[in-house]
C-alpha cells in the first residue's frame, strides 16, 4: 500500500515535470531530490550508455583501472588477449571488492576473502580448497566467473558500458553526435591519450546543473566567468565570445563553437596542427569551419559525459595553448556529484605541446582550475536552495532563443543548428531527454 | 645536516608567517615569498596496492603545477570583483606543524611540515578539513627567506572540496 502510493507520487511529480518542461520552465526541485535521485538510479544511469575511461589509461595486458556506475564499481581491465573487459567488481562469493585501489598492474585478482582467483578477463581460475570444501566438479567454474558489465562499447578509444542487455549498441546511440564528437577525437592520426590520470573530486551539488552546463550554456560565460578573462586566463576580447556563436541540440547531445576571429576559431591550435586535421574531417565538417565558427567548445553527451575545447593562456613567453578536457558527473546522491576530470591531447603532438596544453588545462579546469571554480560555485550554490519547500516547486525560465531563433538552413552538420550559442536549445532537449527516459519504467 | 638553533627559529618563523598572509588573504605580499623561478605543486594522489605504493603520487600530473607566474595570475583573479569562488572568501586557518629541517649544500634549506587546513565558507556551520605533508625548498635572498620549490603531498585520492580557490 504504502509502496502504491509513492508510486503515484513518482508519476504525479513525472507529470508535473512535464507540464512544466512543455512551457519551457522547469521547477528548481529537481536539482536536490532524493525521489529523482532514485529514479535516476533506476530508470537513467542503468540504462544509459555510461564513460568509464580511454583506452590510454589501461595500454598494457594487465592493466587495470577501477571505475562507477553511480554504486556499481566495475574494473576496467586489458586481458591477455589485449582485449578490454569491463567486470563487476564483486567477488561471486560473497561480494566482497576484488579490487580496492584506483589503478595498477597485475596477472590476476585474488579475493582478500576467502581467496577466490580471478583471471584479467573475468574467468574463475580457483577456488581455495575447491576439491575438499564442495567436492571434485561441484562448482562449474565457466558459471562462476566475475559478472560482465552487461553491455560495453568502446569508440575512438573511449570505452562506455551499459547495464540494459537490450540497451542499443554504442555506435548507433552515438549516432549523429558522432560528427561534433570526432572534431574532439579525430584531430589526428594517432588519436588522443590521457595526461596523467582523471582528477577526483566530490561537490555539493547536482550532477545535472553540470550536464545542463556543459550541454548548452554559452549564456553564463560573461558574467561566471569574468574574473577568469580579465585576468588574461581565459584569452577572448570579450565574455560575450559564445554569443554570437553556434548552438547545436539533438536528443542526447549539444554543443556549441564561438564565431571569433580565426585565432580563437583554431582554439588556439598551431597553424601546422590546424591544417593537419583540417585533412582529417570530412567535407561537410569542413564547410563548417569555413563558415567561419570556432572547432565545437563545450559539449555533453547524454546523460553525464561532458566535453570542453578551448584555449589558456599560463604565461606571458608564450601563445595560449589548446585544452581539452572529457569529464563525467558521478551521482552520489541528490544534490552530491563526484567529478572526474580528465586532460586529453593528441598523443602524436610533441612534448612542449603536450606540456603547454597541461598548464593551459590546469589553470582552467580541474580542481584548481578557475572557471570550474566559479561553475562549481553556482552549481553548489542552486543546489543548495532547490532543497527548499518553497524553492523546490519554483519554476525556472527556460525560454531563452524559443521566440526568436529558428534553425539554421544551410548548416552543413547534423542537428538543429541555432545561430547564437546564448541560447538554451541544447538545455531544452537534454531535459526532455532526461524526462522521456525516466519515464520509462 | 644538522642546522643551528637560531636558523631553525628564524625558518619556523618565516612558515607561521607565511601561514598568516594566506589566512588574512594578503596574497600579494604572500606572493612576494617566492623565487621568481619557484614551482608550487600538488601531484594527483592515486590509490595504488602496497606493492605498487611507489607510484602513488603522479609527479608529472598535479591539481597544481604553477610556476610563479600561474600562481600571479591566480591572484590577479582573486583580486578582481568576480571572482565567486572566493567570494565571499573562505575562511581558512593553515596548521603547520611537525618542522622538519635540512641543510641542503648549496645555502638553500629542505622544509617538511605538515597542514592541516580548515575551511568554512559563507553562513554554513560545516567545514573542509584538508590534510597533507609539505616539502618546501627555501633559501635566503637579499637578508630574506625566499621560497623555490613547494610540493603538497595531500591526504587524499579524491578531494573532499569544492574546489581550490585556496592555496595550500
Amino acid at each position: 500500500m504504502k509502496q502504491e502510493a509513492r508510486l503515484i507520487n513518482t508519476e504525479t511529480l513525472l507529470a508535473s515535470i512535464s507540464e512544466a518542461i512543455n512551457k519551457g520552465e522547469l521547477p528548481l526541485g529537481v536539482f536536490n531530490s532524493p525521489e529523482i535521485f532514485e529514479l535516476e538510479k533506476k530508470r537513467l544511469f542503468a540504462k544509459s550508455w555510461n564513460y568509464l575511461g580511454h583506452v590510454t589509461e589501461i595500454p598494457n595486458p594487465g592493466d587495470y583501472i577501477q571505475r562507477y556506475i553511480v554504486d556499481d564499481s566495475f574494473i576496467v581491465s586489458r586481458d591477455k588477449e589485449n582485449e578490454v573487459q569491463v567486470l563487476l567488481n564483486a567477488c561471486r562469493h560473497r561480494g566482497r571488492k576484488i579490487c580496492s585501489v584506483e589503478k595498477g598492474s597485475i596477472k590476476n585478482f585474488s579475493c582478500p576473502y576467502h581467496g577466490w582467483v580471478y583471471d584479467l578477463d573475468g574467468s574463475l581460475l580457483d577456488v581455495s580448497y575447491e576439491e575438499k570444501g564442495y567436492g571434485e566438479d561441484a562448482i562449474d567454474h565457466k558459471d562462476w566467473g566475475l559478472m560482465h558489465a552487461p553491455n560495453v562499447g568502446i569508440w575512438s578509444g573511449m570505452i562506455f558500458a551499459n547495464l540494459d542487455p537490450d540497451a542499443e549498441p554504442l555506435e548507433e546511440y552515438l549516432g549523429d553526435a558522432k560528427w561534433y564528437l570526432d572534431f574532439y577525437t579525430n584531430k589526428s592520426e594517432a588519436g588522443l591519450e590521457v595526461l596523467g590520470v582523471p582528477q577526483r573530486w566530490v561537490v555539493n551539488a547536482d550532477w545535472k546543473l553540470a550536464a545542463d552546463n556543459f550541454v548548452g550554456d554559452g549564456y553564463h560565460t560573461f558574467i561566471t566567468h569574468a574574473s577568469t578573462i580579465s585576468a588574461g586566463t581565459l584569452p577572448v576580447p570579450t565574455g560575450e565570445f559564445l554569443l554570437d556563436g553556434v548552438q547545436i541540440s539533438m536528443d542526447h547531445f549539444g554543443t556549441g563553437m564561438a564565431r571569433q576571429d580565426p585565432l580563437f576559431n583554431s582554439l588556439a591550435y598551431p597553424p601546422p596542427m590546424m591544417e593537419a586535421m583540417r585533412k582529417r574531417f570530412n567535407p561537410e565538417q569542413n564547410a563548417m569551419l569555413d563558415q567561419g565558427v570556432s572547432l565545437p567548445t563545450h559539449a555533453n553527451l547524454f546523460p553525464n559525459l561532458s566535453f570542453l575545447n578551448a584555449p589558456g593562456a599560463f604565461t606571458a613567453k608564450a601563445p595560449p595553448a589548446p585544452y581539452m578536457t572529457f569529464r563525467i558527473w558521478r551521482p552520489l546522491a541528490a544534490g552530491k556529484t563526484e567529478i572526474w576530470s580528465w586532460c586529453m591531447v593528441e598523443k602524436d603532438a610533441s612534448d612542449e605541446f603536450k606540456q603547454a596544453s597541461y598548464k593551459a588545462y590546469l589553470i582552467s579546469f580541474g580542481a584548481s582550475g578557475t572557471l570550474e571554480q566559479d561553475d562549481a560555485e553556482n552549481w553548489f550554490n542552486i543546489s543548495q536552495v532547490a532543497k527548499g519547500t518553497l524553492s523546490s516547486d519554483l519554476l525556472l525560465n527556460y525560454t531563452m532563443g524559443q521566440k526568436i531563433l529558428k534553425p539554421m538552413s544551410d548548416w552543413p552538420g547534423p542537428g538543429d543548428a541555432y545561430p547564437l550559442d546564448f541560447t538554451e536549445f541544447a538545455q531544452r532537449a537534454f531535459w526532455k531527454k532526461w524526462l522521456a527516459t525516466l519515464e520509462v519504467e | 645536516m644538522s642546522i643551528n638553533e637560531s636558523t631553525f627559529r628564524e625558518l619556523e618563523a618565516f612558515i607561521y608567517k607565511e601561514a598568516e598572509l594566506l589566512d588574512n588573504h594578503q596574497y600579494d605580499q604572500w606572493l612576494e615569498l617566492w623565487d621568481e623561478q619557484a614551482t608550487y605543486r600538488m601531484p594527483v594522489r592515486v590509490t595504488h596496492t602496497k606493492r605498487q605504493q611507489d607510484q602513488e603520487f603522479q609527479e608529472d600530473f598535479g591539481h597544481f603545477d604553477e610556476t610563479k607566474e600561474m600562481l600571479g595570475m591566480r591572484i590577479n583573479r582573486l583580486k578582481t570583483s568576480t571572482a565567486w569562488a572566493e567570494d565571499p572568501p573562505s575562511r581558512t586557518r593553515h596548521f603547520v606543524t611537525n618542522l622538519r629541517i635540512n641543510s641542503l649544500n648549496n645555502d638553500q634549506y629542505e622544509l617538511k611540515t605538515n597542514l592541516m587546513l580548515y575551511r568554512n565558507r559563507s553562513d554554513a556551520a560545516d567545514h573542509d578539513i584538508l590534510s597533507a605533508e609539505r616539502q618546501d625548498i627555501v633559501y635566503q635572498k637579499d637578508g630574506e627567506w625566499r621560497f623555490v620549490q613547494r610540493v603538497i603531498y595531500l591526504d587524499q585520492a579524491t578531494l573532499g572540496t569544492l574546489n581550490l580557490s585556496i592555496f595550500l
